[in-house]
């Protein structure tokens, strides 16, 4: 059956968008790269965002909401937590989860995403998700949104997300 | 991606029975391989009971309005960030797929969110996707019996995480009309653009 599975988020995918986004980096100079908040150079452990990206709003008046995804990598000797979230422009960011009982959607905040010591969680369409509320602006393709992420161990990274169109190709 | 296998395997076989059986269709000729495509076809046909909703431009509109048509279904909310953005674009690439055929079949987002989903609400929400996308909305005494007429449930909640905001549990299905107005495919949620076209294709 696994040629009828949905095939938005394979692994090799994920890679080549990791790997783009390196690419597109180190071709802009990124030294202050904001997606990587703690120092990573020489393979030094850090929690690191990958892949953040946030879905374009579908209307324009003040007080939409949407979502944003990213992946955590975590090559720290010790588990994090990831425990909220600050969006700059939204009114409030909660964790979210969509899960499937059989057909029917269910979406529901979380307390946290634990993210163990040499493992990545990914926030992915489907799953786990920031949802973003009472945004004070729509969100355009090609916008960026700066999230800050709050981690049980007091550590913050700051994320700038850029904004993705509603239909992907 | 696992290329599945050109012999069949016991499990494979027993599918393949069932999904015949089920809904008596020889395997797609333009298949290269046994496997189906996703979607429980209805044969014959159900026919549903008749309704009227309010579009997104604020006029009435029922099941007369889409005979004549293809229509693809959906249910879901527009302060629903994920899965919902997520099907509608899925729509959207179905109907790219269709290309010219596409004026044959409608694309139809019914909110189960009518507390808060206005026409004005939801032409915004629809058209930020395409703008032929239709919208429908009601009181929740006039969706309730559509939805359950389709075999979808919904439920909301009380807001949770101190926002006010509230979240609604909805069937994720994508339902398939054919020209008479009769539900014809019930393709499970996340089901691929591509299938959801090669099955339309059938209908029209």
């Amino acid at each position: 059956m696994i040629g009828l599975r949905r095939s938005r988020l394979h692994p090799w995918a994920v890679w080549m968008v990791i790997g783009l986004g390196i690419l597109a980096l180190a071709g802009c100079g990124g030294a202050d790269n904001p997606a990587t908040a703690t120092p990573t150079a020489g393979g030094t452990p850090a929690i690191t965002v990958q892949d953040a990206w946030v879905r374009a709003t579908t209307g324009t008046e003040p007080g939409q909401m949407t979502a944003a995804y990213l992946t955590l990598v975590n090559t720290l000797p010790h588990d994090e937590r990831l425990i909220g979230a600050r969006a700059e422009g939204a009114g409030a960011v909660e964790i979210h989860e969509t899960t499937m009982q059989g057909e029917m959607m269910h979406m529901a905040p979380v307390s946290g995403v634990d993210v163990a010591a040499g493992a990545s969680v990914a926030l992915a369409p489907g799953g786990l998700h920031l949802m973003l509320l009472d945004l004070d602006r729509a969100l355009v393709p090609d916008d960026t949104v700066v999230l800050t992420l709050i981690f049980e161990s007091g550590l913050e990274l700051l994320v700038e997300a850029p904004v993705r169109p509603l239909v992907q190709e | 991606m696992i290329r599945p296998r050109p012999r069949l395997t016991l499990p494979g076989l027993v599918l393949l029975a069932a999904v015949l059986a089920g809904c008596g269709l020889a395997p797609d000729p333009a298949q290269p391989t046994a496997t189906p495509l996703p979607g429980t076809v209805l044969n014959p046909p159900r026919v549903l009971a008749d309704f009227t909703l309010t579009d997104h431009t604020g006029a009435p509109f029922g099941l007369d309005d889409l005979r004549g048509r293809v229509a693809l279904v959906f249910f879901g909310f527009t302060h629903c960030p994920d899965i919902c953005p997520t099907t509608l674009a899925d729509f959207k690439q179905v109907k790219t797929q269709l290309g010219s055929a596409t004026d044959e079949v409608a694309f139809v987002f019914v909110s189960v969110d009518g507390a808060r989903d206005t026409p004005e609400r939801l032409a915004a929400y629809v058209r930020a996707f395409d703008p032929d996308f239709i919208g429908l909305t009601g009181d929740d005494a006039v969706l309730r019996p559509v939805a359950a007429d389709f075999g979808v449930y919904y439920q909301a909640h009380a807001p949770a995480g101190g926002s006010g905001n509230y979240l609604v549990d909805h069937t994720a299905s994508v339902f398939a009309l054919d020209r008479e107005g009769r539900l014809a495919i019930v393709f499970p949620y996340g089901t691929p653009p591509d299938a959801i076209a090669r099955r339309l294709r059938a209908l029209l």
